[in-house]
């Protein structure tokens, strides 16, 4: 969710998306924070919602820029159930020109072909940066 | 051109998700930067971020957002922040990884707090998700 967005329209995402756990930058968007609550505390009193801090960096990069195969690791063990390709894998918003952010839900087929029209627009960048680079 | 050798492309018929393009990645392009950033001090050098570092760096996040492991279940978690780029994919991507479905928005890279610019994410393009 974008920050731009008034606290109504984001509390009305996280109702519709039945979010009930929220990961922000806490300090940086403290403001916001406090107006999605109250926001979401208006619309349905019994909303619960746990607002998380994310992770910090040096947690997710400890090596950042010189991890190599030899550093301590613990992977994540695998999921239990594959989803199917047509789950839901996460929720983008509509700009909310219109009216309120609308939920837009993006599954797993989606978000492959939209990853691969991307590398086809990237690899046609670069091919027309090297036909115009003298 | 960072490499001369072409980072192998994941698969687009549904075999590899997004969040399996970790261990894809490990298994092909271990040692491709999937992120490389301009350092601070002026220097020529810059900072890369393999696809080793950047897929461990979505488990440590996994780990982080998912600590009991349990993936019964899978619950929607909403993510508004104002962080970089490379912090940024990787808790998305790691929360994919953690079978969490994901409530975000892309267009918030306005404040970077890492030094340096990204200059090139070229290889990334299915396996960062940048979507």
């Amino acid at each position: 969710m974008s920050p731009r967005n008034t606290p109504a329209a984001i509390a009305n995402l996280l109702i519709l998306s039945s979010s009930h756990r929220l990961l922000a930058t806490c300090a940086t968007l403290s403001d916001l924070i406090k107006d999605v609550k109250a926001e979401i505390f208006a619309k349905d009193p019994t909303y619960e919602l746990l607002i998380e801090e994310l992770p910090a960096l040096d947690v997710i990069f400890p090596r950042l820029g010189l991890e190599s195969e030899g550093d301590s690791f613990i992977p994540y063990p695998d999921i239990k159930v594959r989803p199917a390709l047509s789950e839901v894998c996460m929720y983008l918003h509509s700009s909310g020109s219109t009216g309120l952010p609308k939920v837009i839900p993006q599954t797993h087929k989606a978000l492959i072909n939209w990853a691969g029209s991307r590398k086809f627009i990237i690899e046609f960048f670069i091919l027309l940066l090297f036909l115009t680079t003298p | 051109m960072l490499y001369s050798r072409e980072p192998v492309y994941a698969p687009l018929d549904g075999t590899v998700n997004i969040p399996e393009t970790i261990e894809f990645n490990w298994k092909h392009n271990a040692d491709y930067p999937a992120f490389v950033y301009h350092n601070e001090d002026g220097t020529d050098h810059v900072t890369k971020i393999s696809h080793l570092e950047f897929g461990r760096a979505c488990h440590r996040a996994a780990h982080a957002l998912r600590p009991e492991c349990d993936t019964t279940t899978r619950p929607t978690v909403a993510f508004i922040a104002l962080t970089d780029v490379l912090l940024y994919q990787a808790i998305v991507v790691g929360m994919m990884r953690a079978d969490l479905v994901v409530s975000s928005f892309f267009e918030i890279f306005g404040l970077s707090l890492r030094p340096g610019v990204a200059i090139s994410d070229v290889t990334t393009e299915y396996s960062s998700c940048d979507c």
